[in-house]
């Protein structure tokens, strides 16, 4: 297992080595795996005097994902309101969704310094403050989340998210998911991020039961979820690879833009002696994403077992050069 | 940086050094912004705190910025955001075109992070314009060589965040190394070691891709210091066709008086 070691990330920055992230999830494109922000009905917040059908349209613009829109009737109606929370709290829910997380911090400090203290504004202000890498402040967001509601999943599933990431902390990451995962147990991305960490831990047979139960919820409604055919086919790759592969290619099929899809299928070509199967899946992955480090060592190793020295001591090269560039991130 | 800075920048200081200032931070600044390593990221312990960071950050007054970092400074003594709020106070007193602002704001801001190379080379480029009148010139142009030096030390081992591409890197780096370059030409020049200037300057054009004229107006002048008109004239020539405005102006200018030395 590659996460296996506690201390692997620290390890990891040491060595120079790249720190192999779960997969699919790339410490660069957590901001786009983040769910989408905690919405709340506006008009919920609204003081009954003002609730009209500009908090109609306020609604309905960030219902339908309008986020640029939404922005410009919440940045108007803030202004004529300036006592109303509801306002700047949208803008901020826009802005987030916008990819502005310090326009969104600053909208929703404001309706936060007006008086709105809600499980919902915690929760974004905390997603804000992780995008701009203020990681002290998301984790007290999340927990003021809790201790406002405890029946939201989100601040857990979060928070989770961050211990496994951030601090490559799987078994505090673990009990985060439990946690989100008995608050929501029908939500596939909480059963694979389980299914990660059991697998991290060596729990194998409990990784395996959770990633059969993301196939499961997730082919309700998800179809492109890929993530748990990925996980199903890392934990088979060691005992029956022809099934690994089987979920390797339903992976790819759902994502075929996801680098590690591509990656974990290699793996597996490389345990049935698909040596050239092998390569070219990693050029795939080298293709999605030039600045993973690993599948450019695991292409060494390949083009050294098919005896081509020289393509294997350009890959060795690569290697080096992207992780000496990248480092551990 | 926009012609209407460079404007205000020539109507406020009156000076070349305040446009040549100018032209070289700014686009460190801009181009520097993505390589923060997410952890590498300062850590604000306080939401206020932060609160204040964030309104430096996304202030456009520079003297606002200027009071805002101290304001952060006098509030939060100990925060980690400062090494950052230094430096955006260093741009600030920039545009303000107040060296010594300059020099202290960008001192500060190396004791809390040693290594920055975007303060480093903001300095390097910044003094040698600069010191000239001054009694510690000597000693200001030894520090800024200094500094240029260990940019040039610390570029190849720079580690970058994913979202910048191995070609993105390679011009950044490119420019980074171009820029400590063209700080160590103006040193050499401010020291009378033109052969040695013309070399750096020109190993500073060599390797940037960037095609503003700033490096070609300062390669004209060393050229016409060292006797070589023809070169001045074609370096000014370039430079007054890249531009930005204000140094196209001075380019325009010096092509009027081809002979005339700094």
């Amino acid at each position: 297992m590659l996460r296996s070691c506690p201390f692997r990330w620290l390890c990891c920055l040491a060595a120079g080595l790249p720190l192999l992230l779960p997969p699919s999830i790339s410490r660069r494109t957590f901001a786009a795996a983040l769910d989408q922000p905690q919405r709340e009905d506006v008009a919920g917040l609204t003081a009954p005097a003002l609730a009209g059908s500009q908090d109609n349209q306020l609604n309905q613009l960030l219902r339908q994902k309008a986020w640029k829109q939404a922005a410009e009737l919440a940045e108007g109606l803030a202004h004529q309101y300036p006592g109303n929370p509801a306002y700047p709290f949208g803008l901020g829910v826009a802005k987030l969704s916008l990819t502005d997380p310090i326009g969104a911090i600053q909208a929703m400090r404001r309706a936060e310094s007006l008086g709105l203290n809600s499980a919902q504004l915690h929760i974004n202000l905390g997603l804000a403050y992780y995008l701009i890498n203020q990681y002290r402040l998301f984790r007290d967001q999340m927990t003021k989340a809790i201790n406002l509601d405890a029946r939201k999943f989100e601040p857990h599933y979060y928070l989770g998210r961050y211990l496994e990431l951030v601090l490559d902390d799987v078994a505090g990451a673990l009990k985060s998911f439990e946690q989100a995962g008995d608050l929501s147990p029908n939500d596939p991305r909480i059963w694979y991020h389980k299914g990660y960490c059991y697998k991290a831990l060596g729990r194998q047979a409990e990784a395996q039961g959770a990633f059969e139960k993301a196939i499961e919820l997730g082919q309700k409604d998800d179809e492109h979820f890929s993530l748990p055919f990925q996980g199903m086919a890392q934990v088979l790759a060691e005992t029956d690879p022809e099934r690994a592969l089987q979920f390797a290619r339903q992976a790819v099929e759902r994502e075929p833009n996801l680098e590690s899809n591509h990656l974990v299928m290699a793996k597996v070509y490389e345990r049935m002696g698909k040596l050239a199967e092998s390569a070219a899946e990693l050029q795939t992955a080298i293709k999605l994403d030039p600045s993973d480090a690993s599948p450019r060592f695991l292409s060494f190793r390949i083009y050294t077992r098919l005896g081509n020295e020289q393509a294997a001591k350009a890959a060795l090269d690569d290697f080096k050069k992207v992780s000496q560039l990248y480092g551990s991130e | 940086m926009g012609p209407s800075r460079l404007r205000s920048a020539r109507a406020a200081g009156g000076s070349i050094v305040a446009v040549l200032l100018l032209c070289g931070a700014s686009l460190l600044r801009a181009q520097l912004g993505p390589l923060v390593s997410p952890f590498q990221s300062p850590q604000a312990k306080t939401q206020e705190e932060l609160d204040i960071y964030l309104q430096i950050v996304t202030e456009s007054d520079a003297a606002k910025v200027i009071r805002e970092v101290a304001q952060l400074a006098g509030r939060y003594p100990e925060s980690d955001l400062l090494g950052v709020a230094y430096q955006y106070q260093m741009f600030a007193y920039q545009r303000l075109n107040d060296f010594d602002g300059l020099l202290r704001a960008g001192h500060e801001a190396l004791r809390l992070q040693p290594k920055n190379l975007n303060t480093m080379l903001t300095l390097a480029l910044a003094i040698p314009e600069a010191a000239g009148p001054r009694h510690d010139s000597a000693e200001l142009l030894n520090q800024a060589e200094q500094y240029a030096r260990q940019s040039l030390e610390e570029i190849p081992g720079m580690r970058i965040p994913r979202r910048v591409s191995m070609e993105q890197w390679q011009e950044l780096r490119a420019e980074m190394t171009s820029r400590a370059h063209e700080a160590l030409g103006s040193i050499l020049l401010r020291r009378g070691n033109l052969e040695a200037g013309v070399a750096e300057l020109e190993a500073a054009r060599r390797l940037n891709s960037d095609r503003t004229g700033i490096q070609y107006y300062k390669l004209g002048l060393a050229y016409a210091q060292s006797g070589k008109p023809g070169a001045a004239q074609e370096a000014w020539q370039q430079a007054a066709k890249l531009g930005p405005e204000g140094v196209r102006e001075l380019a325009l200018k010096k092509l009027g008086t081809p002979n005339s030395k700094r």
